[in-house]
């Protein structure tokens, strides 16, 4: 057994269709012709996300003892989102609080659209408004975790095809706006982001960052191929507003 | 009587120390110690110190300058020269919360993007093609 919690609930796509919450990927889908040449061009100008994530000091989050993966990935995704726009060191974000007021306070898991109903509806506010892994219903009082969380509300979200692996592969290598993604995976039950296409052995993956804090595997992060690297649901962050204090 | 005939005296020139401070001159010139002896005033006449950057993207970027405004790398040069830094598309959604600087250099430039706006501490603002290299870049900001 697994000292780490996953959460991951494959979404019930007839209950809540594909682009029915946030709109389709508008970015181009890359022929796989084209692949190993845009990825040279990320590593020679360092543009991927994973780039920003390291270079703009990103936390990799921790959902401790919660069920909410789910909205961790998205947040994670997210926090990159601000780097890529030069919020430097990018804030780090409390998961925990959108996920606890969506679900009333019970440790339930879910799935990534979920998550970006939250955010939108709530906000993230930074983990000195309110502490990652803790669910806590006084803790969401207050105006001062309400302003944080209002200041990283307003996050621009694009969905991708259930198991489109290429154009999620696509999103992470674009030339012109490069996002990070949020993959929610049946075969783990557990939801990640996708910082980076990576490529080793003929095969291409994802170099994804957990939620396990950074002790996990290589500081948080890991690199999945094959199939272990399709998931059932894909969330694009396309970018998040710039705050005053950040 | 006076001897007209006698030829007035010449002024004699002292030829060693005109070329000696000629070539002093052009010393200090040369060594630039000229500009640390230029009053203050003449020298604030000069372009400010860039104090921030807004890169505005945009689909109509081209891959190389793409390469630019996407890389971490710009992030990193403005970061260890103290100049703010942001990259923002038009469409930036609510700024309202944002710095004032990014508020006026988006306000003012969005509608010309893809472009490089900077602002220095005076508050001048001014408007760059997108640079298609790094290099470029590290120019426009000031940072070589």
């Amino acid at each position: 057994m697994s000292e780490y919690q996953r959460g991951y609930i494959d979404r019930d796509f007839d209950a809540e269709p594909f682009a029915s919450v946030v709109p389709a990927y508008s970015g181009r889908i890359y022929p796989r012709s084209q692949w190993r040449e845009l990825l040279e061009l990320q590593k020679k100008n360092k543009t991927s996300p994973l780039d920003h994530f390291l270079s703009g000091n990103c936390k990799v989050l921790d959902q401790k003892k919660t069920n909410y993966c789910w909205c961790a990935g998205v947040t994670g995704a997210v926090q990159v989102a601000y780097a890529i726009q030069g919020v430097d060191p990018a804030p780090h974000l409390s998961h925990t609080y959108p996920a606890a007021l969506g679900k009333k306070f019970a440790n339930r898991g879910g799935w990534g659209m979920e998550a970006v109903r939250y955010i939108n509806e709530f906000g993230l506010p930074t983990v000195d408004h309110y502490p990652q892994g803790v669910i806590s219903r006084s803790k969401t009082q207050g105006e001062a975790v309400k302003a944080s969380a209002a200041k990283h509300s307003i996050v621009a979200f694009e969905e991708i095809e259930s198991r489109n692996f290429d154009a999620a592969i696509s999103a992470l290598l674009c030339p012109i706006s490069p996002s990070p993604v949020s993959c929610g995976f049946s075969w783990w039950g557990h939801l990640v982001f996708a910082a980076a296409a990576v490529y080793s052995n003929g095969q291409w993956g994802l170099e994804i960052v957990n939620s396990w804090s950074d002790k996990w595997k290589n500081n948080g992060r890991t690199q999945l191929f094959g199939s272990k690297a399709v998931a059932h649901e894909y969330i694009a962050v396309r970018a998040a507003e710039v705050t005053s204090d950040e | 009587m006076i001897d007209v005939t006698v030829e007035p005296q010449k002024p004699t020139t002292n030829l060693p120390a005109l070329v000696l401070a000629a070539l002093l001159a052009f010393v200090i010139w040369k060594s630039g110690a000229w500009d640390s002896l230029t009053p203050d005033k003449e020298r604030e006449q000069l372009p400010g110190k860039v104090a921030g950057v807004l890169v505005i993207k945009s689909d109509a970027m081209t891959i190389d300058q793409a390469q630019v405004a996407n890389s971490a790398v710009i992030d990193e040069i403005c970061d260890q020269r103290g100049i703010a830094f942001r990259a923002l598309w038009p469409e930036a959604g609510d700024l309202s919360n944002a710095d004032e600087w990014v508020r006026q250099l988006h306000s003012f430039y969005s509608g010309d993007a893809p472009c490089l706006a900077t602002i220095d501490a005076a508050g001048n603002r001014k408007r760059h093609e997108l640079p298609t290299s790094i290099s470029e870049f590290r120019r426009l900001v000031g940072a070589r």
